[in-house]
């Protein structure tokens, strides 16, 4: 990799620095790679690359185990094995995938199309939530129609938000459609509470106030629109399904259960009587997705997610522009939505333009994988429940409670954090946004830090230790699922073990795309210096690594 | 402790907070006699919100059991009708005369109702000003944004600010009592259960610690010494030099401040917690609320150590938004309820100080009494919970709600408008903590539209 002074640092300050927006972390690999290309033909590559599906490799997890992958009757005992495995799928391919755009950004859906499996619900249901994932990344260059519809027929998120068995009103049982979905969809997925501009911002009436989007007459009726759908794979209306193939089918129409009536929304759109259930839902999903607010609604928090908690309105304006009209005439098209905001000046030059304010807060899952991805993590080998000794995993379960962060584990649909969060104090005084700051508790910055120094000063071993066997005489796997998670591949550190600002260098391009300042160098390099006739060469990497990661220029992705 | 240095800061933050206010001079006496009326030693009070996240359904909480109540209930909630026999019979007739059970989980809590110590307010929820169904109907009323939206109804409940949110009732009383602490490190509000916007103030930010506790920095021990582990005090030292670096990016600082504060913090709090009087009382297992207020109770028995003389706690717990799966549900949902806060009220009895610490509950709203099949959907007005020694328990407060469907207290599909406001929910239990009613018109902007302030439970 080159070095400051190079003729071609530049280039690879500016390839780390995409890397850093649109993967999982940079390697050293990736970024070589990167430097020859533009930005342009970079994401054209990502793109075009092969999805990794977490499913399969789900199932052949599961059987590996001993597991039947789907079973028909689910037995409690084993959901929280099945989800172990599932998360690791997870983990290992961020860390390792080649899609890394394409999971990014699926990742990022799934911070707006939110399931969790924090809430009882989807507990047995990691099959539904590997597909469901799948999902997101297969739609994630594909059109956001498509994903609503996906997404709206998808069991997991039937379960999540209680559409599955939601039923037309019966006077003779005094119930009426279950209106979750029907208020969620809007609110979260599509148009939001009020009335946006191109740009993002609100439509102020003559008070000042926000206009609300819709009202509780919308929502009835909308309500009605998504009633009739049960589980694919039963025949009776009241049959019970939760497992095998019922996690992953999309769900199937009972028409007798559906309200025909006709429906209106937002005072003028109709939908006519007598539709099938699915046309109720197209007709539905058309009329949302006709709203001017789903553009700027959804491209902001994509920039958000991807490139800055706080994007200018003409950013958001120019994006959602490319949602509106790809350039030939479709709406909804994510595959130029994302080259929009990865091409846009903002966030090439954004460090330049906003100084002072542009970037967002690293979110926990994310400082990890950056970790994990720039220094080769491996996975060692764990004691399954079977009590055999499996192939390498890279396993973090337990992320939530170390790092206040779990892919599909945060507390409600509303994400781990809300788009609009503002922190008490200077950032809310300056009327700034800063959403991943929500979960930034004083306990979560304390664990957190001290995970990833644990991670660096214990990790980096060449003993392939079998977690269950170090920690567990009983076998008992349940205890230890992530204590010791990867394996890092510090070699290449440790060759410049000796030239503490040849390593610091190193550090700052792969982790701060080449922008330390002069005073966190210097304060690392005189550390290091210090010790350094008392300590070895891994010593010096780990303590170097260890203030890099965190250090405050590194916990905002600039 | 240092009484000049905090009557300094005290100055400070008022000087700061009148930049804000209209009257300067008006908010700097109000400060004054903050202090002047709550500054004593060994008078400790805390607040303890218990928030039920996704809307509870309290009407299934708290139940009529008399023969037309229950029926006019029965008959609007169908299946999801808690059995009559079921109930657990509680005392306190409301002035119809309708007597009322508590759900079959909450033994409990009905045994502290029955000793007082439990008082019970009815139909309370989000308002601007007394709310008819006439002046629903007619849009008279003004009314809180996004009635039955769960995130702006918690803004709302925790801000009671109907515009923009900027702070929350919590944040605002303590920016105005918090020198009442001796302590200027720690935040006089605390959350169990992350950021909120209740404890937020202009001045104040809350101390979030998470139910397991107060951890240190892996290979980064502050009393590592220079002689005897020079390697790591000197690791400690750059760690800390890196904090202190000047950041001109906002997020970069705020992440530094707060950084530096959690590992200050962490020593001193880990250490209270970790010497304070250990407590016996069993809190039952795979319980969140249980694991927050666990915590919290081990926070109050280090009160002393910790040199604080007011403090309010934020607890959550999730998974109230019962759409779908109802009875099964809120079953668990008021077993882990009753198991938390009973476990909760014997360690503070266990402490001794039962009768400092007031806990409360809190919800999104209230459900619809009607029924989408097996679930609820999102309603308005709901009932709530307060317990302690110092609440005048064993009655219901308020004013408890016709169920009938299409009764004058139901907006729609059973969607019931609340007849007390959270402006006088939380007044009262401010006016307890200690602050002064001439802070109430800047803590609860809605409070002047209702007659009573003081609805007496405590």
């Amino acid at each position: 990799m080159p070095l400051p002074g190079d003729s071609d640092y530049a280039a690879a300050q500016s390839a780390a620095r995409l890397l850093d927006q649109a993967t999982f972390g940079t390697t050293a690999k990736t970024l070589v790679a990167a430097m020859e290309k533009s930005r342009e033909q970079w994401l054209d590559e990502q793109i075009a690359l092969p999805q990794t599906l977490h499913l399969p490799l789900l199932d052949e997890r599961l059987t590996e185990i001993g597991f039947e992958p789907a079973p028909e009757v689910e037995k409690d005992d084993e959901g929280w094995v099945r989800d172990i495995q599932r998360s690791d799928i997870w983990w290992e391919s961020a860390v390792w995938g080649q899609d890394q755009l394409r999971q990014r950004v699926a990742y990022a859906l799934s911070q707006i199309l939110v399931i969790s499996n924090v809430s009882d619900v989807l507990y047995n249901d990691s099959r539904g939530i590997a597909n469901y994932h799948d999902i997101l990344a297969a739609h994630a260059f594909g059109n956001y129609r498509d994903l609503l519809k996906a997404v709206t027929l998808n069991p997991m998120m039937g379960e999540y938000l209680s559409m599955v068995r939601n039923e037309k009103a019966d006077a003779q049982r005094n119930i009426r459609p279950d209106e979750n979905y029907a208020r969620e969809v809007m609110q979260l997925f599509s148009i939001g509470l009020v009335q946006l501009n191109i740009d993002g911002s609100p439509v102020l009436d003559n008070q000042q106030q926000p206009v609300p989007t819709y009202g509780q007459d919308d929502i009835k009726n909308l309500a009605r629109v998504f009633t009739g759908w049960n589980h694919a794979t039963i025949t009776q209306w009241w049959e019970w399904a939760s497992s095998g193939a019922a996690e992953i089918l999309p769900m199937k129409a009972f028409p007798a259960y559906h309200d025909t009536g006709s429906k209106t929304l937002f005072g003028d759109k109709s939908i006519p009587a007598d539709l099938t259930p699915e046309q109720d839902i197209d007709a539905a999903l058309d009329i949302l997705f006709a709203h001017s607010n789903v553009a700027p609604f959804i491209c902001k928090q994509l920039i958000q997610r991807l490139i800055t908690s706080n994007p200018s309105p003409d950013y958001v304006a120019r994006v959602a522009s490319v949602f509106n009209d790809n350039g030939a005439g479709e709406k909804g098209d994510l595959k130029a939505v994302i080259k929009a905001i990865y091409l846009d000046d903002e966030a090439i030059n954004g460090p330049t333009l906003a100084p002072t304010t542009f970037g967002k807060l690293r979110e926990p899952l994310l400082k990890v994988t950056g970790l994990w991805r720039a220094f080769k993590a491996q996975g060692i080998p764990v004691r399954e429940n079977n009590g055999s000794l499996s192939l390498n995993r890279l396993r973090f379960r337990g992320s939530d409670r170390e790092m206040g962060q779990r892919p599909y584990g945060s507390f409600s649909v509303f994400n781990f954090y809300r788009p609009d969060y503002q922190q008490p104090g200077e950032i809310k005084n300056n009327d700034l946004i800063a959403p991943e700051f929500q979960i930034m508790t004083d306990s979560q910055l304390v664990s957190s830090t001290s995970r990833l120094s644990g991670s660096i000063f214990w990790r980096d071993t060449k003993n392939a230790w079998p977690q269950s066997e170090l920690t567990n005489p009983d076998n008992q796997p349940k205890a230890d699922w992530d204590l010791y998670p990867a394996q890092l591949f510090l070699e290449e550190e440790k060759q410049l073990a000796n030239d503490p600002s040849a390593l610091v260098e190193r550090l700052s391009l792969l982790l701060l795309h080449g922008t330390m300042s002069t005073q966190l160098r210097s304060t690392i390099i005189d550390f290091i210096t210090e010790y350094q006739p008392y300590s070895s060469a891994e010593m010096r990497v780990y303590d170097a690594l260890v203030l890099v990661m965190a250090s405050p220029e590194y916990a905002i992705q600039r | 402790m240092n009484t000049t240095l905090n009557r300094r800061h005290f100055l400070q933050r008022a000087a700061t907070l009148a930049l804000g206010s209209s009257s300067a001079m008006a908010t700097l006496s109000r400060l004054q006699l903050a202090h002047a009326q709550t500054a004593r030693e060994s008078d400790y009070k805390a607040l303890v919100c218990v928030f039920l996240f996704g809307g509870n359904d309290a009407f299934n909480m708290v139940v009529p059991r008399s023969t037309t109540e229950y029926a006019a209930y029965s008959a609007t909630r169908q299946s999801l009708a808690v059995p009559q026999n079921e109930l657990i019979p509680i005392d306190g007739q409301q002035n119809n005369g309708a007597e009322y059970g508590l759900h079959p989980a909450l033994t409990d809590l009905a045994q502290l109702y029955s000793n007082n110590k439990l008082a019970i307010l009815g139909n309370v929820g989000a308002l601007i000003e007394p709310t008819s169904k006439i002046a629903y109907q007619a849009k008279t009323a003004a009314l809180p944004p996004q009635l039955f939206s769960h995130n702006d109804q918690q803004n709302f409940l925790q801000s009671l600010q109907s515009t923009q949110k900027r702070n929350g009732w919590a944040g605002r009383a303590a920016d105005l009592m918090h020198s009442l602490n001796n302590n200027p490190r720690l935040s006089m509000n605390i959350s169990l259960n992350g950021s909120n916007l209740w404890q937020a103030g202009a001045d104040v930010v809350p101390y979030s610690v998470n139910p397991e506790g107060v951890g240190t920095i892996n290979a980064m021990d502050r009393k590592a010494s220079a002689t005897e582990n020079g390697w790591e005090h000197s690791r400690v030292a750059a760690f800390q030099a890196i904090l202190a670096q000047q950041q001109n990016h906002i997020l970069a600082r705020n992440y530094a401040e707060h950084m530096n504060r959690a590992w200050d913090l962490s020593e001193e709090v880990g250490d209270a917690v970790s010497t304070a009087a250990q407590i016996q009382t069993l809190f039952p297992e795979d319980n969140r609320l249980a694991a927050g207020l666990k915590m919290t109770a081990k926070l109050i028995a280090a009160r002393d150590s910790l040199n604080v003389s007011r403090q309010t706690f934020f607890v959550g717990m999730g998974d109230f938004d019962t759409h779908g799966d109802q009875n099964r549900r809120q079953s668990l949902l008021m077993s882990q309820l009753n198991d938390g806060l009973a476990s909760f009220y014997n360690a503070l009895e266990e402490l001794g100080i039962a009768d400092k610490v007031t806990t409360f509950s809190m919800s999104d709203f209230g459900r619809t009494l009607t029924s989408n099949g097996d679930g609820t959907d999102h309603g308005w007005g709901g009932h709530h919970f307060i317990i302690g020694d110092a609440v005048a328990g064993g009655r219901i407060y308020g004013t408890m709600p016709d169920l009938a469907i299409g009764s004058n207290d139901d907006m729609g599909e059973g969607r019931i408008i609340p007849t007390t406001s959270i402006d006088q929910y939380a007044a009262t239990l401010s006016g307890w903590f200690g602050l002064p009613g001439s802070a109430y018109a800047d803590v609860f902007p809605n409070l002047a539209n209702f007659d009573v302030t003081d609805l007496g439970f405590l």
